[in-house]
C-alpha cells in the first residue's frame, strides 16, 4: 500500500524529529491531506542580519492569496511577488528585543511542489530575545501546523506552530 | 651484502610499525575482541541454507508451497453497507508436514469492536487537541466492524469447531491434514463495511453526498488461509493493522451480485461478460482489445452521469474466475466511468483498466491507463513479461492500495475540476506504485506482514525507474518538466532520513509494526540502497541481470529477505554482504570526507623520520642500501630547491636506477611525475561505501577515481592515498555527483570550502 499519515501525526509532536518528519510527511505516499509549513530564521554574524526562508506546499499557499487577492494569480509570475510581501508582512512577525521589525522579501522560487520564500531583516547589530509569531495559513487551513527553526547563534530552538498557538520565544 | 641490506630494509619498513606498538604498550595489554569488520561475510545474520531455500539464493529442490483454492459468492447490500459471503476453500498440503489444525486470516476483525489494534499505541495526554482532533479521537461512536462467522462446515455439512483469535481463525479438523492431501470446507459470514474516507482502512466505501451513492473498493472481505511454510510455519503474526498481507497461490472463481446498474471489476477474467454488458459496452470492449495506442471508453462520463440518477432494485451477478492468485480485491459503483487499453506481451493481449467517478476527471482520462500501461511495460522489462490478463487502476479518495490485478488510487481534482501540478503527480506516481505492486509483491510474494520493505522497497525503487521511463514516453505529459519529478530514488532524498535522530530509526530488517518512520523506512531507504546498488556500486548490467534472475526465480512463490540478498550476490558475482550489513541490518550513514593533503618531494637526504627508525634499530646510512626519499613541504627536510629540477635531478639513487635499468629511449617515453600527494580520507559515518574521488589539477584537467568500497576493509575510520603527477594537484572532492547520500558535504572538498549558504546563494542569484 501506499503510506498512512497518522503514525506519522502522532511524531509530529515530538519536536526533535521535526525536520525529519518534514522530509516524511512531503513524500508522495500519503493518504490524507496535511498542511505543513517549515520556516528557518538564522542570524548571519557577518552581514549583522537574520535570514528567513519560508518553504509552503505550492498548492496550498496559491489558494491562501487567490482567496484574499486575486482569484487568477499564479506563483510561476512575477506579479505575484507583491502580494506575497503583503501577506507575510501580516501573518510573519519577528520582534527582536521585543521591537518588531520589518523585512526585506529578497525573492522566491518554486521546488518541485514547494515554494521558497526568503526575507531578510537588516540591521540587527545584537540579540537578547527573539519573539516569533507565525500564522501562515492559518486562516485557510485548520490543520495547518507551521514549523519554525530558530539559529541564533549557536542556539537552536524549533516550535511546531497552530492556530491556537502560533508564537514562541527565544531568550539568548 | 645486498641480500642482507634488503633484509634490515624490510624489518624496518615492514615490521617497525607495530613493534614500536607493541613495546609501547607491553605494560597494560589490551583485551581482545570479536570480528566486528564490516566486511565480515552474514553467515550469522542468514538463516542456514537447506532443501528448500538454496546458498544461491534459489527454490530449493525441495521448496513447496501450499495452494489454496476458493469458490466464493457474494452479495453486495448497498442500502446497508454490508458483505454476505459463503466460500469453499479448497485447501492443498504440498508441505513434507502433517498438519494438526488449519489458520485462516479474519483480517476485518481489526476493525472489531473488540480489536486490540486500537490499543496498542501508547501517548500520554497531549498539551491541547486542536478540536477535530479532539473528536475524532473521543466522540466517535465505536463502529461495529469485524467478521460475523455464521458457520465453518466440512464437505459433509458437519460443523467444525472453530477459535478465533483476533484477527485469526484456528479451525479443529477431524483428523490431522497429511502432506499431499486435500481439504475442502466452508464458510459462511458477513460484516459491515467501513467508510474508507473517515475511518481509513485499505479497503471500504466513499459516500458521495451530492448524489446519494456509493463507490466501494472491497478487500480483506473473505476467511483467508494463512501461509504454510519452511520458514514461517504457520504465519502467526496477527493484522495489527502496518504490516500488511502473507497470502497462498491459488485458483478463486467468485460471483459477486449486486444492484443491477452498479459497474464492477476486479481480480481475474469475467466469465459472463454478455450477461452484464449491454450491446454498446460489447462493441466498444472489442474495440478496445484492438487498441494499443489510447483507451477506448466503456462507459462514457455521460452515461456514467445518467446512471448515477438509477436505482435499480434488480440484481445482477459478475462471475470472475483468476488463476494462481494470493488475494481477491473489487470494485462496485453506479458511478464509474470505463476506460481499457490493450498492451502486447509476446503473443498475449492484456488490459490496462481504469474506473473513476466523475469526480476523478479531467485528470484521470486523461493519466490513468496511460499509467497503468507505461507501468506494466516499465516493470516487465526489468523483470518478467506481465503473466496475468489484466491490471486495473480504480480511483479511490485517499487510497493507495494494490490487489492483484487491481488497485485503488488517488488523486481527485478540485471541484471545479482543476488540479495543481502536486496532485496530478501524485496520482501518476500512486498508480505507477500500485500498478507495479502487481510484481512485488502479488506475485514475487513476499511476506509483507513479516518484511514490509521486500514488496515496499522493490516497488518503490522500480517506481522510480518506471517514473523516469513514463517521462521519456509522455514528454508532452510531464512538460514543462524535462524528467518526470520522482520524489524518492534519488540518494540526495534520503539525506534528511539518515542524518536524522537515532532514536526514532531503525534498521530496515525490522518488521513493520515495530518501525518508527514507515515511510523512509521500508519505502524511501531500501529505494535509494538499491538504486545507489544499481547505479554506483554494481553498475546496471550486473545490478539488472541478477534482479531479473531473483523475479524469475521466485515468481509465484515466497521468497525470504535471503532469498532476495543471495541471488543478488550469486547472479552477479559480487559479495554484497557488507552492503546489506551497513543499509539493510544497521542505522549507519555515509559520511565520508577528505581529511588533510600533504605535499611531498622526492630527496636523496634521509629524512627526520627515517633518521628516527635508523637510531632506534642503532643504524648508520651506509647500512641502507639506495633509498628514495620523501620530503614533506614545509618540514626540516624540505628546501626550495627540491621544488627546481626533476625527480631524477633531486634523488641520486633514483637517478642511478634509472641509468641502470632502461635506454635512454626508455627513460624518455615513461612518465615521471614530479608532484606527490598523501592524501587522507576519513570516514566519520559507519557505513563503508566506495570512495569516488575527483582530482583537479592547475592545468584545468581532472580525473574521477572509483576506490572499491574494499579501500576501508583495514581501517574503518581513514586510508590515505598516494597521488603521483606531472601535473599540480588544486583540488579534490568526495562524491562529487552526490551519488551516496552522504549526509554531511561539508568535508568533502580540500581545500576546504564555504559551508554553502543556501540563504546567501540565492540573494547572490537574485541581486544578478
Amino acid at each position: 500500500m501506499s503510506i498512512n499519515n497518522t503514525r506519522i501525526m502522532q511524531l509530529v509532536k515530538l519536536k526533535v524529529v521535526v525536520m525529519v518528519l518534514f522530509v516524511s510527511l512531503s513524500s508522495f505516499i500519503s493518504l490524507h491531506k496535511y498542511y505543513v509549513s517549515v520556516t528557518d530564521i538564522e542570524y548571519a554574524k557577518e552581514t549583522k542580519s537574520l535570514q528567513i526562508i519560508s518553504r509552503l506546499f505550492v498548492d496550498d499557499f496559491e489558494k491562501v492569496l487567490q482567496e484574499r487577492y486575486i482569484d487568477t494569480l499564479s506563483l510561476g509570475d512575477n506579479s505575484v511577488d507583491f502580494y506575497i510581501e503583503k501577506y507575510f508582512a501580516k501573518k510573519l512577525q519577528v520582534n527582536v528585543n521585543k521591537e518588531p521589525k520589518q523585512f526585506n522579501f529578497i525573492g522566491k522560487e518554486i521546488d518541485g511542489d514547494m515554494v521558497h520564500c526568503y526575507f531578510e531583516i537588516e540591521e540587527v547589530s545584537s540579540i537578547k530575545t527573539i519573539n516569533v509569531t507565525n500564522k501562515l495559513l492559518f486562516g485557510t487551513y485548520k490543520n495547518q501546523q507551521n514549523i519554525t527553526h530558530l539559529k541564533i547563534n549557536d542556539k537552536k530552538k524549533s516550535f511546531l506552530f497552530i492556530k491556537d498557538k502560533s508564537s514562541g520565544l527565544l531568550k539568548l | 651484502m645486498i641480500h642482507y641490506k634488503h633484509l634490515i630494509l624490510s624489518a624496518l619498513f615492514l615490521f617497525s610499525g607495530f613493534t614500536f606498538a607493541q613495546e609501547a604498550k607491553q605494560e597494560e595489554r589490551e583485551p581482545g575482541h570479536l570480528n566486528s569488520n564490516k566486511f565480515k561475510q552474514l553467515y550469522q545474520e542468514f538463516s542456514t541454507p537447506n532443501q528448500y531455500r538454496t546458498a544461491s539464493g534459489a527454490p530449493g529442490h525441495e521448496y513447496y508451497q501450499q495452494k489454496a483454492d476458493y469458490k466464493i459468492n457474494l452479495e453486495l447490500d448497498d442500502k446497508q453497507q454490508k458483505i454476505f459471503g459463503q466460500e469453499t476453500i479448497t485447501y492443498t498440503n504440498n508441505s513434507p508436514d502433517d498438519l494438526e489444525y488449519l489458520w485462516l486470516q479474519l483480517d476485518q476483525n481489526v476493525r472489531a469492536k473488540d480489536s486490540k489494534s486500537p490499543l496498542r499505541n501508547g501517548g500520554g495526554v497531549p498539551a491541547a487537541d486542536q478540536p477535530s482532533t479532539f473528536v475524532g479521537k473521543h466522540f466517535n461512536a465505536p463502529f461495529e466492524g469485524g467478521f460475523n462467522i455464521e458457520y465453518v462446515k466440512d464437505t459433509n455439512g458437519k460443523g467444525l469447531k472453530y477459535v478465533i483469535n483476533q484477527t485469526m481463525m484456528r479451525i479443529d479438523i477431524s483428523k490431522p491434514l497429511k502432506a499431499g492431501e486435500k481439504i475442502s470446507f466452508s464458510v459462511k459470514w458477513w460484516y459491515n463495511i467501513n467508510d474508507h474516507v473517515n475511518q481509513r482502512g485499505r479497503s471500504g466505501y466513499e459516500y458521495f453526498e451530492k448524489d446519494d451513492n456509493y463507490a466501494y473498493v472491497i478487500a480483506q472481505f473473505f476467511p483467508r488461509m494463512c501461509v504454510y511454510n519452511d520458514v514461517e510455519g504457520w504465519q502467526n503474526y496477527q493484522f495489527w493493522g502496518n504490516g500488511e498481507f502473507a497470502l497462498v497461490f491459488g485458483d478463486y472463481d467468485v460471483n459477486i451480485t449486486v444492484p443491477a446498474d452498479h459497474i464492477v471489476d476486479g481480480t481475474g477474467e469475467l466469465q459472463n461478460r454478455k450477461e452484464v454488458f449491454s450491446k454498446t459496452m460489447m462493441n466498444r470492449y472489442n474495440q478496445a482489445r484492438k487498441s494499443f495506442d489510447k483507451p477506448v471508453m466503456i462507459v462514457t462520463q455521460a452515461e456514467a452521469e445518467a446512471n448515477e440518477k438509477s436505482r435499480s432494485a434488480e440484481k445482477k451477478t459478475w462471475k470472475f474466475s483468476a488463476k494462481n492468485v494470493r488475494d481477491f480485491g473489487f470494485t462496485s459503483s453506479r458511478k464509474y466511468i470505463w476506460d481499457m487499453q490493450a498492451v502486447k506481451f509476446g503473443e498475449r493481449t492484456v488490459m490496462a483498466v481504469s474506473l473513476y467517478p466523475k469526480e476523478g476527471n479531467p485528470l484521470w482520462e486523461e493519466y490513468s491507463t496511460k499509467a497503468v500501461v507505461s507501468t506494466l511495460k516499465s516493470f516487465s522489462d526489468k523483470t518478467f513479461d506481465y503473466p496475468y490478463p489484466k491490471a486495473i487502476s480504480v480511483h479511490a479518495k485517499n487510497q493507495g492500495m494494490e490487489y492483484p490485478m487491481i488497485c485503488w488510487n488517488y488523486g481527485r481534482p478540485n471541484e471545479d475540476g482543476t488540479y495543481s501540478d502536486r496532485t496530478k503527480y501524485g496520482m501518476i506516481s500512486v498508480i505507477i506504485h500500485e500498478v507495479g505492486h502487481n510484481f512485488f509483491p502479488m506475485i514475487v510474494n513476499s511476506d509483507e506482514r513479516q518484511w514490509g520493505w521486500m514488496d515496499e522497497g522493490l516497488d518503490t525503487f522500480m517506481q522510480y525507474i518506471a517514473e523516469q521511463e513514463f517521462g521519456e514516453w509522455f514528454p508532452e505529459a510531464i512538460a514543462p518538466n524535462k524528467k518526470y519529478p520522482s520524489r524518492r530514488g534519488e540518494p540526495s532524498k534520503i539525506v534528511n532520513y539518515m542524518k536524522g535522530d537515532q532514536s526514532f530509526i531503525i534498521p530496515i530488517m525490522a518488521n513493520p509494526e515495530n518501525v518508527y518512520q514507515l515511510g523512509n523506512n521500508a519505502y524511501g531507504k531500501p529505494a535509494t540502497a538499491l538504486n545507489i546498488l544499481r547505479e554506483t556500486v554494481m553498475g546496471k548490467e550486473l545490478f539488472d541481470h541478477a534482479f531479473k534472475t531473483y523475479s524469475k526465480r521466485w515468481m509465484f512463490k515466497h521468497p525470504s529477505p535471503e532469498d532476495f540478498f543471495r541471488t543478488m550476490e550469486d547472479a552477479s558475482g559480487v559479495d554484497l554482504d557488507w552492503y546489506w550489513r551497513g543499509w539493510f541490518y544497521s542505522t549507519d550513514y555515509v559520511d565520508i570526507g577528505v581529511k588533510g593533503v600533504k605535499k611531498f618531494y622526492v630527496s636523496s637526504k634521509p629524512t627526520a623520520r627515517i633518521k628516527k627508525m635508523m637510531e632506534a634499530r642503532g643504524m648508520k646510512e651506509s647500512d641502507l642500501p639506495p633509498l628514495v626519499y620523501m620530503a614533506e613541504e614545509g618540514s626540516d627536510d624540505y628546501s626550495d630547491k627540491l621544488t627546481k629540477g626533476s625527480v631524477l635531478d633531486n634523488s641520486s639513487s633514483l637517478k642511478e636506477y634509472m641509468m641502470d635499468n632502461f635506454t635512454a629511449e626508455e627513460r624518455a617515453s615513461m612518465p615521471t611525475p614530479k608532484f606527490f600527494y598523501e592524501v587522507e580520507f576519513n570516514k566519520p559515518g559507519g557505513l563503508v561505501m566506495p570512495l569516488i574521488v575527483e582530482y583537479k589539477y592547475a592545468d584545468g584537467s581532472s580525473e574521477k577515481i572509483t576506490y572499491p568500497a574494499q579501500v576501508w576493509r583495514k581501517n574503518d575510520n581513514e586510508v590515505k592515498k598516494v597521488i603521483a603527477s606531472e601535473k599540480e594537484l588544486i583540488s579534490i572532492t568526495v562524491d562529487p555527483n552526490f551519488e551516496t547520500a552522504d549526509i554531511d558535504v561539508t568535508n568533502n572538498s580540500w581545500p576546504k570550502q564555504e559551508k554553502e549558504n543556501k540563504f546567501k546563494n540565492f540573494k547572490n542569484k537574485v541581486k544578478g
